[in-house]
């Protein structure tokens, strides 16, 4: 703790430094609000103007790059359900439905101080609790990242009140969809119909993308073409009341408990972060029946979880120099330019870079709310538009966003045929974040097991002689006795027949 | 009113407008976006041999140099990587220097997917004028010689090597193994129980553990991770008793957390004066190397192939270029293309056999 009193704030005061907040935030913002581009690349683009500076001021630069993307995809996300990244599909089920009911504002202002909460609240982590979570993360190896994957699918069951079944099966679509492409384990193509182009899986980009926001292209097309979303000005203003704040804290706590700690566990991701974090909120929540059409905590819990995600997986890249992400490649890469190994040597020789990294991206995070009040609210008069000319764009933006991710037409038609299977399957009320939530735990859930086995040879017993595993299972056991009592009781109550309410 | 309802429309036209200009729009060593059906512009007709591109002429110098730029177009490298690993740093670095001090330009093209088809399919759609080229590494060779691409390796012309990565045998620094012939004795009283980890599976990490077993004559399990952070951590987390994997990601987030029993190639490293190569301890393992180089359209003509080759050694005698390879823990490999295209199609051999008849 004794970094607090020791640093000297007054080194990050340099144009250079001021540089590369301001600067990184609002690229940040700006790349990830664009659909089909996120962290990975907006990194990488910053990372030629890297090599010219010096090491803290690249290095923060990254860091308030990647903390303004996750806040960023949440921007045309909320605006025009299209998500912006990944990680920011999960905010369209509640996002946008607020800003259809025209207060973008509010739902903007959510995810805003959801992401400044976030934020602050990972990069906390990382200054005071970095090296204890480090070694405490490196006991968490492929049994317990199946385990955790299970947990995460019994999740699903919380997320739907009404029809099991039609739950089960989007699951079940969507761990199917996760088996498209090379199977790691054997090198053997799966699904991929003799195309290289499914060599690598169904591109999550093109299917998200495809998913929500070719689907609800469709779904506009059926309202009356000369609505609008938004008449009144006073809804631009990206803020949330005290009142509204305070209705949700307890989501914004657990949503960065939630993101700080996928973070640190390499090869999850903001996606499944963001998605837990909706999950959890809507499965404990006391009435539920908001959810998907602009229940604010919605929108705070993912948005806080993917913006928790940064300092997250900053923890293992700086004590131990892994790279739990693409992105966080990019960042140890840059990292490796100037010379330096993350990791306790880097620490003990050059604290004030490491420390000035931490506090500087904490600024970063404070700048990042102040700048996305004034240029996010700039961006929501796009809902001005009636529907004639909007319908229209939110397509033509979609697809330009998934041909950029990937500068490949293929990708294009699999959103489209996503889009068109999501926009009946959700009219027949199947549950599309459930098949979402499938997809991405899908490869980390088969991997880690097969992974398990095969270093157990066959053994079942390895779950049992981890102490994280026995941890885990027995939360398991916890969970699904929750998960049963919930519904005995509820069964027991006279049931509430309202036939105008959908699944999810 | 109807002013408002003009500024919204402009402001929204300038928004699409700056959506497609970061999306489709790249120059210096930014990405680019070029779809693959449609012609580089302003490039000469294809079929261009026999004529000296625009601003180049040889002058019958007895040693051949390059006068730069060497094009007036800028050269695009894909790379079939996505952006931000080491592969397309690498990439990045060369487009600087040859930014710097050739004035040429270089557009870095990410085109991932596949195992490198994405992107071969992209260079083998560009005229063949030299302007396009290939980046890849060993890798390449494996894939090919599984069988994995669509491809023969004779639909890609070899260019240049620009630098090499060893491959390394590494075990936790709480092992029980101190050097390599402990880790032998234990695997030859217990085969098949030793669990070694790398990076996916038909790689050249993969490669390189099955030609060790063969060499060692041991054998152990191989448990593929799919990327070295995943492998990192399994590795620091101790459930892997041994790893496989190059140089440059090892010494990455070494903090002497791992002990490195072998190491390939013929003399010792600077880097690492204290570890032994596989062929002092008498398992010599050849040339065995992750080397990153590049490729041309088969078809290109042989003085621009000359050209380029030219051109890829001036880069890498440039000070920066030892700076980078310092930095990220690799060495100098230049090779011109006729002892580049000799190795190749040897590794392809081998690993053919290696993998069997896939």
């Amino acid at each position: 703790m004794d970094f607090i009193l020791k640093f000297n704030l007054a080194d990050l005061l340099t144009w250079e430094i001021l540089f590369a907040i301001v600067f990184g935030v609002l690229f940040g913002i700006v790349v990830g609000a664009i659909p089909g581009l996120g962290a990975t690349i907006g990194l990488a683009l910053v990372l030629p103007i890297t090599f010219n500076m010096t090491s803290l001021g690249s290095i923060v630069l990254l860091a308030s790059v990647f903390m303004g993307c996750e806040y960023g995809g949440s921007v045309s996300a909320i605006l025009m359900g299209i998500p912006g990244t990944g990680a920011a599909t999960a905010t369209i089920l509640d996002g946008y439905p607020m800003a259809k009911q025209g207060r973008p504002g509010t739902a903007l202002g959510y995810s805003l101080v959801g992401a400044l909460i976030g934020g602050v609240i990972s990069v906390l982590a990382l200054m005071i609790l970095s090296k204890p979570i480090a070694s405490l993360a490196l006991k968490f190896s492929d049994p317990e990242f199946f385990l955790l994957g299970i947990i995460g699918l019994l999740a699903v069951a919380g997320l739907s009140s009404k029809d099991i079944f039609k739950s089960v099966i989007s699951v079940c679509i969507g761990l199917l969809m996760s088996m498209v492409g090379i199977d790691i384990l054997t090198g053997q193509t799966r699904f991929t119909f003799g195309t290289v182009h499914l060599m690598d899986g169904l591109h999550l980009v093109a299917l998200f993308v495809g998913m929500f926001a070719v689907s609800e292209v469709f779904a506009m097309l059926g309202n009356d073409p000369h609505t609008k979303y938004v008449h009144d000005k006073k809804n631009f203003k990206v803020a949330i009341s005290w009142k509204e704040f305070t209705a949700v804290k307890w989501t914004y706590l657990k949503g960065s408990i939630i993101g700080t700690i996928i973070g640190i566990l390499p090869g999850v991701g903001s996606s499944a972060a963001s998605w837990l974090a909706y999950t959890e909120a809507k499965s404990t929540a006391k009435n539920k029946e908001n959810f998907g059409k602009g229940d604010p905590r919605g929108i705070a819990a993912p948005e806080t979880a993917n913006n928790a995600v940064v300092g997250g997986a900053l923890i293992p890249l700086v004590t131990l120099g892994i790279p739990g992400s693409a992105a966080t490649a990019v960042i140890l890469g840059a990292f490796l330019i100037h010379g330096i190994v993350p990791g306790p040597a880097s620490f003990a020789n050059q604290p004030g870079l490491m420390y000035g990294i931490f506090w500087g991206l904490l600024f970063a995070t404070i700048i990042m709310y102040f700048l996305g009040r004034y240029t996010t609210s700039l961006m929501a008069r796009i809902l001005v538009l009636p529907l004639y000319v909007l319908t229209p764009i939110v397509l033509y933006i979609s697809l330009i966003g998934v041909f950029a991710s990937e500068l490949n037409v293929f990708h294009l038609w699999v959103a489209i045929i996503a889009g068109i299977a999501a926009f009946f399957l959700k009219n027949l009320d199947f549950s599309l974040p459930s098949m979402v939530l499938a997809y991405i735990l899908g490869p980390i859930i088969e991997e880690s097991l097969r992974r398990t086995l095969v270093i157990s040879k066959g053994s079942v017993g390895i779950f049992f002689t981890r102490p994280a595993s026995i941890a885990l299972m027995a939360l398991i056991v916890i969970f699904i006795a929750v998960i049963a009592y919930q519904r005995i009781k509820a069964a027991k109550k006279p049931v509430q027949k309202d036939l105008h309410s959908s699944n999810i | 009113m109807f002013m408002k309802r003009k500024m919204f429309v402009v402001s929204l036209v300038l928004m699409m407008v700056f959506a497609i200009l970061t999306a489709c729009g790249g120059s210096g060593s930014g990405t680019s976006s070029q779809p693959s059906n449609v012609p580089a512009p302003s490039s000469p007709a294809p079929s261009d041999s026999g004529q000296p591109d625009e601003g180049q002429k040889d002058e019958g110098q007895t040693a051949k140099e390059n006068q730069y730029p060497l094009f007036n177009d800028p050269i695009t490298v894909i790379v079939p990587l996505a952006a931000g690993g080491t592969g397309d740093v690498i990439n990045r670095t060369i487009a600087d220097i040859a930014a710097k001090y050739f004035n040429q330009k270089i557009i870095v093209e990410n085109r991932p997917g596949g195992s490198g088809a994405v992107g071969i399919a992209a260079l083998l759609a560009k005229p063949a004028d030299g302007k396009t080229i290939f980046y890849n590494s060993q890798s390449m060779v494996v894939s090919f010689g599984t069988g994995a691409l669509p491809y023969k390796e004779d639909d890609i012309l070899p260019l240049a090597t620009v630098a090499s990565d060893r491959h390394a045998l590494y075990v936790p620094a709480n092992s029980p193994f101190n050097t390599l012939e402990d880790l032998i004795k234990y695997a030859k009283e217990n085969p098949g129980k030793l669990n070694i980890g790398g990076v996916n599976t038909q790689t050249s990490a993969h490669a390189f553990f099955l030609k060790l077993m063969k060499v060692l004559g041991i054998e152990a399990t191989y448990v593929p991770y799919d990327g070295s952070g995943t492998l990192a951590n399994a590795v620091l987390g101790g459930i892997l008793d041994a790893a496989v994997g190059t140089i440059a990601s090892v010494s990455s987030y070494d903090q002497g957390q791992v002990r490195l029993l072998g190491l390939t190639f013929h003399e010792r490293m600077e880097k690492y004066p204290d570890v032994p190569t596989f062929e002092e301890l008498g398992y010599g393992m050849g040339k065995d190397l992750q080397w990153r180089g590049f490729f041309l359209h088969p078809a290109t003509p042989p003085e621009i192939v000359e050209k380029l080759s030219i051109f890829f050694k001036d880069i890498v005698s440039k000070p920066e270029w030892n700076e980078y390879l310092e930095r990220t823990s690799q060495e100098l490999f230049m090779n011109d293309p006729q002892s580049f295209a000799d190795f190749y199609k040897n590794e392809i051999a081998e690993i053919r056999e290696m993998f069997g008849d896939n």
